[in-house]
C-alpha cells in the first residue's frame, strides 16, 4: 500500500494523464489524494481563482472521488483571498463527503496571512490535513507563493493542524531545516528532481515520522517519485511509514459516518 | 544496462553519495548497470579541464572494463588544442563532453564551433550537457540556466556527422531539440532529468523512436532508482527496454 498525499488532476496539457495515472496507481497499490487546481473544462490553471472557478476544481475532484471511492481521497481547493466563501466552500464539501479528505492551498495567498486562519480552524474541527504548496525558488516565487519560512509560521500558529509540506519546501534544503521541531508537519515528497540524498536530508532532520511520499503527478511521473523512497539510505520501517503509515495515521484522526477508513 | 551519463568527483553546494569510483560502482552493481561512461564532476567549475581530466584518468583507468571516460573541454580557455591532444593521446580520449552553459559560451559561437569540428575530426561522440539540477535549487551566487533546445538543435544540425548525446535534460528539454533538429538521426537522449510526466519513456519512445533513447543516471546528482524504475514500469516493449537501457549506448559508444 502507497498513500499519494499530492496529486492533481491535471497539470500541463496532456489530458490523458490522469487516465494513466489512476492505471498505475491500481497496478501499484496507490491512494492517491487528489486536488484540482483547473476547472474540468480545461480552462486554465488560474493563481487565483474566483469562487465559480474554485467550486469548479472541487466538483471535478469530487466527481472523481466519486467514481473511486476506494483511490481517491479528495483534497479541497481554497483560495483564501475569499474569505467567508472559502470556509462555506469547505464546510458543504465536508458535509457532502463522508470518508477521508483533505485542503490544497497553493499560490493566491501566501500561507503566513492571516486570512487562512479561519480555514485553518475548521480544518482543526474536521481534522482535515491541509497540502500547502511551498517552493524557495532562487529564480524568483510567484507573489503569492509561500516559502517554508512562511509554513513554518502559519504551522507554529496552528499546532492542532497537520500540514502536508508542498514539495518539501521546493529546494528541500531549506524545507527540511525550516520543518525541525514541528510536530504537526509531514514533508511531502511531491515534485522537484529526484536529487541524491532528498529524503535522506529530510529524514535527518525530520525522522522518517514526519516524512510523506507524494508524487505531484501527472506532471511528475508517480514512479521517479517513489525513486526518491526508494534511493534512500532508510530502513524498511522507515520506508513504511514514509510511503503510507504516517499519512495513513493522518487521516485516521478523521471519523465518518460510514466508517470508511484507509 | 549501460549509463549513458554519470560523473566522479564531488560537487561544490552539497555532500554526495557515490561519488569515488568505488562507491559508484557499488552504487552501479547493485542496480545491475554493467558500464558507465563518466566525466570529472569537478570540471564543471574548474578552468582548467585538463587538471579534471588527468584525474578522470587516473580514476577509469584501472576499471577500463566499467567506466568509459567522456573528457571534458572548454574551448574559451588558453590551450585547450594542446589539452585536447593530450587527452587524445595518453588518455585515448573518444568522447566530448561539453558544458557550454557553466563554460559560458554558445555552441553557434567560433568557440563552440571550434570544440565541434574537433568532435568531427577525431569521429568523438559529443555529450551536450542541457544542465546539471533543477535551476530552481542553484545556488544564490551559481545561477546558470540550461541551454536552450534552440542551440542544441542548431549544433546537431549542422554537424550532422558528428554523434551527439543530449544529457541531463528534462522531458520539454529534449522533446525541444527534437521538434526543431533538422537532423536527427544523429541525435540521441538519455533519461536521467526526465523524470516525468507520467508516460515519459512512452512518450519519448513514440516521438523518437526507442532507438534513439539511452539510459542515464545523472549520478552523483540524482537518486539513479529515477530512470531505473522509470525503464523498468514503462510500458513499452521488451525489445525496446533492451535498447535503451543497453544497446543504444553500446552501438554509440563502441561499447561489447
Amino acid at each position: 500500500m502507497i498513500i499519494d498525499v499530492h496529486v492533481h488532476t491535471r497539470l500541463g496539457p496532456d489530458p490523458h494523464g490522469f487516465q494513466y495515472l489512476l492505471r498505475q496507481a491500481e497496478e501499484l497499490d496507490v491512494t492517491l489524494c487528489v486536488n484540482s487546481l483547473s476547472p474540468k473544462d480545461g480552462s486554465g490553471m488560474p493563481q487565483s481563482p474566483t469562487e465559480d472557478e474554485v467550486r469548479r476544481c472541487n466538483d471535478w475532484t469530487a466527481e472523481l472521488a466519486a467514481a473511486q471511492p476506494a483511490r481517491i481521497i479528495p483534497m479541497w481547493y481554497l483560495n483564501p483571498a475569499h474569505e467567508d466563501f472559502a470556509c462555506r466552500e469547505l464546510e458543504a464539501r465536508v458535509a457532502a463527503h463522508d470518508g477521508p479528505q483533505g485542503v490544497k492551498l497553493w499560490v493566491a495567498v501566501r500561507c503566513n496571512d492571516p486570512r487562512l486562519d479561519p480555514i485553518m480552524r475548521l480544518c482543526a474541527a474536521h481534522k482535515l490535513p491541509v497540502l500547502q504548496h511551498t517552493w524557495f525558488k532562487v529564480t524568483g516565487n510567484l507573489p503569492g507563493e509561500s516559502t517554508p519560512m512562511d509554513l513554518r509560521e502559519l504551522a507554529l500558529r496552528h499546532p492542532d493542524v497537520s500540514f502536508f509540506w508542498g514539495h518539501c519546501g521546493g529546494d528541500y534544503e531549506y524545507g527540511a531545516k525550516c520543518a525541525r521541531g514541528l510536530p504537526n508537519v509531514y514533508m511531502d515528497l511531491g515534485g522537484g528532481e529526484a536529487m541524491n540524498g532528498y529524503v535522506d536530508i529530510l529524514v535527518e532532520h525530520e525522522t522518517a515520522d514526519h516524512v510523506v511520499f507524494g508524487s505531484d503527478a501527472p506532471g511528475r511521473s508517480l514512479i521517479s517519485q517513489l525513486a526518491k523512497v526508494y534511493g534512500a539510505d532508510v530502513n524498511e520501517e522507515q520506508r513504511e511509514r514514509i510511503l503510507y503509515r504516517n499519512a495513513q495515521a493522518v487521516f485516521a484522526r478523521q471519523t465518518h459516518a460510514n466508517g470508511a477508513s484507509l | 544496462m549501460i549509463d549513458a551519463n554519470a560523473y566522479l568527483g564531488n560537487w561544490p553546494f552539497r555532500p554526495l553519495r557515490y561519488t569515488t569510483p568505488d562507491a559508484l560502482l557499488g552504487k552501479l552493481d547493485a542496480l545491475g548497470i554493467e558500464r558507465a561512461v563518466v566525466s570529472p564532476l569537478p570540471n564543471v567549475f574548474y578552468k582548467d579541464q585538463l587538471a579534471g581530466n588527468r584525474v578522470l584518468h587516473d580514476q577509469v583507468k584501472t576499471h577500463a572494463d566499467r567506466f568509459l571516460p567522456a573528457f571534458t573541454l572548454n574551448p574559451t580557455f588558453p590551450g585547450w588544442e594542446e589539452d585536447l591532444a593530450i587527452c587524445v593521446e595518453e588518455f585515448g580520449m573518444g568522447v566530448m563532453r561539453l558544458h557550454p552553459n557553466y563554460h559560458r559560451f554558445a555552441l553557434d559561437s567560433a568557440a563552440g564551433n571550434a570544440a565541434l569540428a574537433a568532435a568531427r575530426a577525431h569521429n568523438f561522440v559529443v555529450i551536450l550537457t542541457v544542465g546539471i539540477e533543477d535551476t530552481r535549487h542553484h545556488h544564490p551566487l551559481v545561477k546558470v540556466p540550461d541551454v536552450p533546445g534552440a542551440e542544441l538543435a542548431a549544433a546537431v544540425s549542422a554537424f550532422p556527422d558528428v554523434r551527439f548525446l543530449i544529457a541531463a535534460g528534462a522531458f520539454a528539454a529534449l522533446n525541444a531539440v527534437w521538434a526543431e533538429a533538422t537532423r536527427r538521426d544523429n541525435l540521441y537522449v538519455e533519461i536521467s532529468r526526465v523524470q516525468g510526466p507520467v508516460g515519459d519513456i512512452e512518450k519519448l519512445c513514440a516521438t523518437m523512436g526507442a532507438d534513439h533513447v539511452l539510459f542515464g543516471t545523472n549520478l552523483p546528482l540524482h537518486v539513479p532508482e529515477a530512470p531505473a524504475m522509470a525503464l523498468a514500469h514503462a510500458k513499452i516493449s521488451a525489445g525496446e527496454r533492451r535498447q535503451i537501457a543497453h544497446d543504444n549506448a553500446a552501438r554509440l559508444f563502441g561499447l561489447a
